[in-house]
């Protein structure tokens, strides 16, 4: 809990600090750009805090690469 | 943004290292799972199989002087097919990037914290990522220009220490394996140690200041790094025996365990740890360069510092989250990544060097017209 409440204040500071001297050299892009990827690491590390059970992004490459692995170890047996 | 370069000196030294990166823990023990006592020789052909990828690289960057992997990407294939390919590239390296995060976090705690989260671990060593990834690849190059020296002596002082223990009954009897677990074994090794080095198309055609050199370098780094590591897999091989090596996670750090001079210098091998978290952190700042700057790029973002933190913070989320455990890694890393890194390390390469081919007598004709 602790840990959560720690990465909420840390993406808060770090978007005061960045957010204004983007927006003063009028890079309304980047601002979007860091604002989402500040979003989905606050959030994945929120639930990582809270002990959420996240599934591993690996799982789905696993998913789709197992047919090819499948088929390449059936060529070489 | 001023342009950065860097020498060739600098990018042979960070293509030896980067290429060393997490094979000369991992390596030893994937490899030798299938090859049994002839993963050395496994090792050498996988070598010799890298000279062919850096000509493949070296080629597709004589194709785009000018431009980086990324944009490169959206010059060949058009638009729409370069950002889907560019998006397939960078989610590889962003994923790599979590991986190698949680990898510093799983050495440390195993081998010498172990009541330490993972946690912290990779949050100290984030830290550090993105200060580089801030100071830029000059910086960077430099840092690692440090670091070369101290890590060569290290390991010459670590091969010297070990050779005594070396028994050749261990290596014994000799091409013994079976083809299609040698063909096993080199493709690992391959997908570790070569597949990754076109990730340093981000840096060579355009940040590397004097061009004909650097293909030497390229070549002569390459042929360094696979040098150290099977050397590495051969020491463990005669020293810890094949089947102690294939059972350990990390069969490197149990050498250095075993060095013990005379019953006076032993337990060195936190010492000898140096080697390793000098290549981790190259390998990591690699990949988590090349994807805060490949994501700049294809969004058009003129300056990449200020997603690197937002960026560090996602990749820290990620080292807790890709695997869930040692067994799920070990799984991934020696079924799933090959073919992985297969598709988008070699085969777009390959896909953008046919491209460009076709592509090009059109364009010229056009210039005519």
């Amino acid at each position: 809990m602790i840990l959560a409440i720690a990465f909420v204040l840390l993406s808060i500071i770090i978007a005061f600090l960045m957010i204004p001297k983007l927006k003063k050299q009028q890079e309304t892009k980047t601002v979007v750009v860091f604002s989402i990827l500040l979003l989905i690491g606050t959030a994945l590390n929120i639930g990582i805090a809270l002990k959420i059970n996240i599934p591993s992004p690996l799982d789905v490459i696993t998913f789709i690469l197992t047919p090819i692995k499948e088929y390449i170890v059936s060529f070489t047996k | 943004m001023e342009k950065e370069m860097i020498s060739s000196r600098q990018f042979t030294i960070i293509t030896i290292l980067y290429s060393i990166g997490t094979a000369i823990l991992i390596i030893p023990a994937s490899i030798t799972n299938m090859a049994k006592q002839d993963a050395w020789i496994a090792a050498g052909i996988g070598v010799i199989l890298s000279l062919l990828i850096v000509k493949l690289l070296l080629t597709l960057a004589k194709q785009t002087p000018t431009l980086t992997f990324v944009e490169a990407n959206k010059q060949i294939l058009g638009r729409f097919f370069g950002t889907i390919t560019t998006i397939c590239f960078l989610i590889t390296t962003i994923l790599s990037t979590g991986e190698l995060l949680y990898f510093i976090g799983i050495f440390m705690q195993t081998e010498v914290m172990p009541e330490t989260p993972t946690m912290a671990f990779a949050l100290l060593f984030s830290i550090i990522i993105m200060y580089a990834a801030y100071l830029g690849i000059e910086t960077f190059a430099r840092s690692a220009e440090i670091l070369f020296p101290l890590f060569f002596l290290i390991f010459i002082f670590f091969v010297i220490c070990i050779a005594p223990q070396i028994t050749f009954d261990n290596i014994q009897p000799m091409l013994e394996a079976t083809k299609a677990s040698m063909l096993y074994s080199i493709t690992r090794f391959l997908s570790i140690f070569s597949f990754p080095l076109v990730v340093l198309l981000m840096l060579y055609p355009i940040t590397v200041n004097v061009q004909h050199s650097v293909q030497k370098g390229f070549y002569m780094g390459t042929i360094i790094g696979g040098i150290v590591l099977t050397t590495m897999v051969t020491l463990c091989i005669l020293v810890l025996g094949p089947d102690n090596t294939a059972a350990r996670t990390f069969p490197s750090y149990a050498l250095a365990q075993r060095i013990s001079i005379g019953n006076f210098l032993q337990r060195i091998e936190v010492i000898m740890a140096f080697m390793w978290l000098t290549t981790l952190y190259i390998r990591t700042f690699m990949y988590f360069y090349v994807s805060v700057v490949g994501l700049a790029q294809i969004l058009n973002i003129k300056d990449h510092r200020p997603i690197i933190l937002p960026m560090g913070l996602m990749i820290l989320g990620l080292s807790q989250i890709v695997h869930p455990n040692i067994i799920h890694f070990n799984n991934y890393n020696n079924e799933i990544w090959p073919i992985l890194s297969f598709i988008v390390m070699i085969l777009l390469p390959v896909l953008l060097l046919i491209v460009a081919a076709i592509r090009k007598p059109k364009s010229q004709k056009e210039e005519e017209v």
